[in-house]
């Protein structure tokens, strides 16, 4: 946070700073922040505060806890931090700021302060992308298809930066050149979870990370659910790409119906557990995902045509005879059509093409090398010598 | 009187000939043994002073000295104590001192004067016939391995008094006393037992021709292969059925075997080994057994697999200490050990074998039975070092066969469900392989390089030369495929391998494809 972005965190310097402050009190939680800040009728005027008006607001109890706080030894310590976080490029957002995104604000336990490293998202629309941390290739391919078309039209992509689906869809927001922010349940000098720190140093550059809790929090799996209600409150319009009938992913679904989100769901086949919950959700009145488009549409926005040719073309971008060479195109677009988002080994497709009748069916050593001209022109992906579509253009 | 016998010795797998001195006389009575001896040879004095009495032999009442030359040799073993009974029997007078000439002695003693078998014949007789000796006594059960070196002339024998009665003739019958021995050797080994039946017929394996084309390669260029599945598709039986395929032993191969399992003490029935060794431990198996442990170690699971195959069922379970072992056998094939001993170099080159499942549950990528994190993935594959994954050409995954995918294959080829596929069994294989072989053989004639598993850098330029478009697709397929200058070579080396099975002189651009297909499976795991 250098140069011109910098001004817009010294204006209220003196405010931040107090919020700051008022937040690291011990024995002062989010709510009896917010109340003290309306009581006071702004930040900087809490620590004026007659003992009579602290009493009325929070209690006895309370009041003693703030009156310690006060002290002018814990506030200069409180503010060493904020300067110390300052420098380590890590900016607070309280509740009252200009900046603090408007939909987080509207929803019933807004966090009275959020800290967060990047830049925030610039875009007026945001798609919470979420779903199974162990996810099916199809699951991926989903995350990362839709990521990157909603990311493309300038919808900002919210997620949890977690293993799976959400890690994914980041990943493929950025690489669309979009607008990405990570939702995490740590504090924002830490990353969670470890191989994920590809994601975290490319958001920190290109995307935005945000947390409720102070740095240096330690991930813990109490502070992940209320993270959830982040991640949904600062969107319009969660997607759900893959979860099973029981998958923690429901959770961050009942909280986006309670803020009043929309919900999409990817349908997957119903032989597929991993596909289990948003086919239920399907059934249960979500929104059918099964294209990105009409997400778009449903947030008012449109596609972008551009875009989506890059899309489109982003597997197949190698011209196909630089790969191939004298390889039998008819034969590849047959063994392509035997392909699915399911990974499968090569003797199922020998078998598949030897049930076709017209035409003659190819050796499992040709079949072999097919299918590695496929993966070097990037429209197969494998997966422990199983291969599966990527980039299906539909 | 004192007198001198020839004897054998063991030193980890080398044998060296040793003399057995002893001297009785005058003296108080007893019976010393001298000559760096460990404890079991040590304890041969009671064996033999009650063996020597049941023998009908006295023991003289004088001072017996017995001395073990080179005395700066640490001996161990049981193969000293004929030679000292004998020695004593001649001290005595009781035997000429010429009949000991050009003769070898050995044999462990019963208090019965039974002679029992011993370990490390074979490379006892074969060091004896390096020095110029011709003759050898050894115990009965030890008799067909001596045998198999056709230079000497080996006597087995049952008891000592059998020795001595020998040892008593001249030149004419004792020959006549071997041909008889022999004779009865002869009819205990029972020689119309039928040679042991492959354990495993890739006949009996439907479908998986993946699978079997991965184990056809490894087997015709001696690659060292990894198959990744889920419990039950049939990768332990693919590895099995390994040694089915790959042409049998050379004579010289054989020898070279069938000593390391003499001193080893597994030589069944003292024949020789004809088939590939195929040792598959536990993966609880400690270091010092994959190795070879011992102040003079005995052979290891690496030196027991030389000239065969090693496998490793469910590798990742494996320490990951005992496995990167293996590294430095594999990479120059045989084993150097510093032990207590001294230095020791054992052969082991051996064809890794190895099954693994692709995650803790084993279904991976199958998410609708496998729920493992990424990480768990990981955590579970990173016993197995990149190095040690790098050493492995092939990496193939086996998808198992269900029922009504048998029953198809069944319905598809009318009447003979049950048969195997045309030219995917043992015996058709092996041919192929044999083929291959002999291909590499005349490539490689002259240049100490036997297979094209065993290619290094520097040969993979000269022997897997690329046409111009086949560079082309190499170049391409690195880039996009992430290959690095190291994931190359071993595509090569297999690409080579592929190209010899179909005979073909040049590397093909099929042959590429489907040696990176045979990388890829290996990809998850080095994330």
């Amino acid at each position: 946070m250098k140069g011109q972005e910098g001004n817009e965190w010294e204006e209220d310097r003196e405010a931040l700073l107090e919020t700051f402050w008022l937040c690291s009190v011990r024995g002062i939680g989010p709510v009896s922040v917010r109340r003290l800040v309306e009581a006071a009728g702004g930040a900087t005027r809490v620590k004026d505060l007659s003992r009579k008006t602290l009493e009325e607001v929070l209690g006895a109890a309370r009041a003693d806890a703030l009156e310690r706080g006060r002290q002018e030894k814990q506030r200069q310590a409180a503010f060493a931090r904020y300067y110390k976080y300052r420098r380590n490029g890590i900016f607070f957002l309280p509740f009252w700021h200009a900046a603090y995104p408007k939909r987080l604000r509207q929803i019933a336990d807004f966090p009275v302060a959020l800290y967060g490293r990047g830049k925030l998202p610039r875009g007026k629309k945001a798609a919470a992308i979420i779903g199974a941390r162990e996810c099916s290739a199809y699951g991926s391919w989903a995350a990362r298809h839709f990521a990157a078309a909603l990311a493309a039209a300038g919808v900002t992509v919210v997620s949890g930066m977690a293993r799976g689906v959400d890690g994914i869809a980041g990943r493929a927001a950025l690489d669309a050149g979009g607008e990405s922010v990570a939702v995490l349940g740590c504090g924002v000098d830490v990353c969670y979870p470890p191989e994920n720190r590809d994601l975290y140093e490319r958001l920190i550059r290109e995307g935005c990370l945000v947390s409720e809790y102070p740095p240096d929090t330690e991930p813990s799996a109490r502070l992940f659910p209320a993270r959830n209600r982040i991640i949904s409150g600062l969107s319009d319009l969660v997607l759900v790409t893959e979860a099973r009938e029981k998958s923690g992913t429901l959770i961050t679904v009942d909280l986006a119906l309670e803020q009043g989100r929309d919900v999409f769901a990817v349908p997957g086949r119903i032989t597929d557990a991993c596909s289990g919950g948003c086919n239920r959700l399907i059934e249960n009145g979500a929104g059918m995902a099964t294209e990105p488009g009409r997400l778009l549409r449903e947030l008012g926005m449109e596609e972008n045509p551009d875009a989506k040719a890059q899309i489109g073309q982003r597997g197949s971008g190698r011209p196909p005879d630089a790969c191939g060479k004298n390889a039998d195109q008819t034969q590849r677009t047959r063994i392509l059509r035997a392909l699915d988002t399911q990974p499968k080994g090569p003797e199922e497709i020998w078998e598949t093409l030897a049930e076709e009748q017209d035409a003659p069916s190819p050796s499992l050593e040709e079949i072999l090398q097919e299918l590695i001209g496929l993966c070097m022109e990037g429209r197969a992906g494998c997966a422990f010598g199983r291969y599966f579509l990527k980039d299906a253009g539909f | 009187m004192y007198c001198h016998i020839h004897t054998g010795g063991l030193r980890g797998l080398e044998s060296y000939v040793a003399q057995v001195e002893v001297d009785v006389s005058m003296g108080l009575p007893c019976f010393e043994m001298v000559g760096l001896l460990a404890s079991e040879v040590k304890e041969a004095r009671e064996r033999i002073r009650v063996a020597l009495r049941n023998a009908g032999v006295k023991m003289p009442a004088e001072k017996i000295t017995v001395n073990i030359s080179p005395a700066g040799i640490h001996k161990a073993g049981t193969a000293f104590d004929l030679p000292v009974a004998v020695g004593i029997v001649a001290a005595q007078g009781m035997l000429l001192p010429t009949c000991f000439a050009g003769v070898l002695v050995a044999g462990e003693l019963g208090l019965d004067a039974s002679v029992k078998p011993i370990r490390g014949v074979l490379p006892m007789v074969l060091e004896g016939v390096r020095q110029g000796i011709t003759e050898f006594v050894l115990p009965l059960g030890n008799l067909s391995e001596g045998m198999l070196v056709e230079e000497a002339s080996v006597m087995g024998v049952e008891s000592l008094e059998e020795a001595i009665r020998y040892l008593r003739c001249d030149g004419q019958e004792r020959e006549t006393m071997r041909k008889k021995a022999a004779l009865q050797r002869k009819a205990a080994d029972n020689p119309e037992e039928p040679d042991e039946r492959e354990e495993v017929d890739y006949g009996d394996l439907y479908g998986m021709r993946e699978a079997k084309l991965a184990a056809l390669t490894s087997a015709a260029g001696f690659h060292n292969v990894l198959f990744i599945g889920p419990p039950g598709a049939g990768k332990t039986m693919l590895a099995r059925g390994l040694p089915s395929i790959l042409p049998p032993l050379e004579p010289a191969e054989r020898r070279e075997v069938s000593a390391i399992y003499s001193v080893a003490g597994r030589l069944p029935k003292g024949k020789l080994i004809r088939r590939r060794p195929f040792v598959s431990p536990h993966h609880t198996v400690s270091g010092s057994a994959m190795a070879g442990g011992g102040t003079v170690p005995m052979p290891g699971m690496v030196t027991l697999a030389h000239r065969g195959v090693l496998f490793l069922d469910e590798m990742a379970q494996f320490r990951r200490a005992t496995l990167d072992i293996l590294r430095q056998p594999m990479e120059d094939g045989r084993i150097f050990l510093a032990k207590g001993g001294g230095h020791f170099v054992y052969p082991a080159d051996f064809m890794l074998a190895a099954s693994a499942n692709p995650c803790p549950c084993g279904f991976y990528p199958d998410r609708n039975r496998c729920r493992c994190t990424p990480w768990e993935i990981h955590q579970y594959f990173s016993r197995i070092s990149g190095p040690l994954l790098d050493r492995i050409d092939l990496c193939c995954s086996v998808q198992p066969v269900s029922f009504s995918g048998l029953w198809d294959l069944g319905r598809r080829r009318p009447g003979n469900a049950l048969q195997a596929e045309k030219g995917w069994d043992s015996a058709a294989m092996r041919e192929r392989v044999m083929a291959a072989r002999e291909r590499q053989a005349h490539r490689y004639a002259g240049t100490g390089i036997a297979v094209n598993g065993r290619l290094r850098a520097g040969d993979i330029l000269r022997y897997c030369r690329l046409g111009e478009k086949e560079q082309r697709y190499m170049e391409e397929a690195s880039q996009s495929l992430h290959c690095s200058a190291r994931a190359c070579h071993r595509v090569l080396r297999v690409a080579r391998t592929l190209a010899d099975l179909e005979g073909a002189e040049e590397i093909g651009i099929g042959h590429l494809g489907q040696a990176l297909h045979y990388r890829k499976g290996e990809e998850p795991y080095r994330t």
